[in-house]
């Protein structure tokens, strides 16, 4: 019979992970906004204000939830958007490679290198199920656990 | 547990807004303009020259079919034989040639400027501080 691990053998290394990921990608393009904001335009998805806003914002985002994850505060949240931003990388790469764009792709700060498209969407595909696993341990957990007394 | 789940979303996505905002101050705001090289002219001064330009796209084929600033000509050091006569034909004395390449860190379009000098012996060449990067910020 196969033996499941305790959730907590599961979930501790992915929070770990992917807090990991998030924080350092977050911290990377949050020193250079004016360069993630170029790196975003050459996704050809968005006007330049859209851009300039989302390359501000959008990596304290990623810090905040990572931290989030890491130290388990706001849990369910932290894991709904990182799941959620990871979704959208996960397009935007793959709508740059199908239509052969040449870029960086931004994810990790400034890259001297053009993007090895199969690699990041592999990384954004593990880091959706990594989400979704944490999700399911959560959500597992708050099921079985007995529900509150009621005030009689 | 999906509403309180929604309820941190909104919570962390504003904690995020607070250090995004001082960001945004910090680094776009207060940020002063990268100084021109010589020969450079930058992307709001070649604006106002409007129709005094020649644009001249310094970058691969591929990009300048994709996007290009308008009426901009292809002339890059892959293709410079074929591409110079298509140049010449558009060559207009009385128009500043401003050259473009991808970004601030690319050098393909102060070498086709500096061959444009060299090699055709013209006047008032210039190249787009930042490239096409710069031109796109707006």
């Amino acid at each position: 019979m196969i033996e499941i691990p305790e959730p907590k053998v599961i979930e501790w290394p992915l929070r770990l992970a992917l807090g990991g990921v998030f924080v350092y990608a977050g911290v990377m393009k949050a020193l250079d906004a004016q360069q993630f904001a170029i790196d975003i335009q050459h996704y050809e998805l968005t006007p330049w204000t859209v851009s300039i806003v989302a390359a501000v914002y959008l990596p304290w985002l990623e810090i905040i939830a990572g931290v989030a994850l890491l130290v388990r505060r706001f849990f369910v949240g932290a894991i709904a958007l990182i799941g959620l931003m990871a979704a959208v990388f996960l397009v935007a790469i793959g709508s740059a490679w199908w239509r052969g764009l040449d870029i960086t792709c931004g994810c990790f700060g400034r890259e001297e290198n053009r993007t090895n498209f199969g690699q990041h969407i592999a990384l954004n595909l593990a880091m959706l199920v990594a989400a979704g696993v944490l999700f399911w341990l959560e959500w597992r957990a708050r099921s079985d656990s007995p529900p509150p007394p009621h005030s009689q | 547990m999906m509403r309180r789940g929604l309820r941190e979303v909104a919570l962390l996505a504003v904690i995020a807004a607070l250090p995004a905002s001082v960001s945004a101050v910090v680094q776009l705001k207060w940020r002063p303009p990268a100084p021109l090289a010589e020969g450079e002219v930058s992307a709001a001064t070649a604006r106002l020259w409007g129709e005094k330009v020649l644009w001249v796209d310094a970058r691969a084929r591929a990009k300048w079919e994709r996007k290009k600033i308008g009426g901009a000509v292809l002339l890059n050091a892959e293709e410079w034989d074929a591409s110079v006569p298509r140049f010449l034909d558009e060559w207009d004395p009385e128009k500043a040639i401003v050259v473009y390449g991808d970004g601030a860190q690319d050098d393909a379009a102060a070498g086709v400027a500096h061959r444009l000098k060299e090699e055709l012996k013209l006047d008032g060449v210039w190249v787009l501080q930042g490239g096409w990067d710069a031109w796109q910020q707006r």
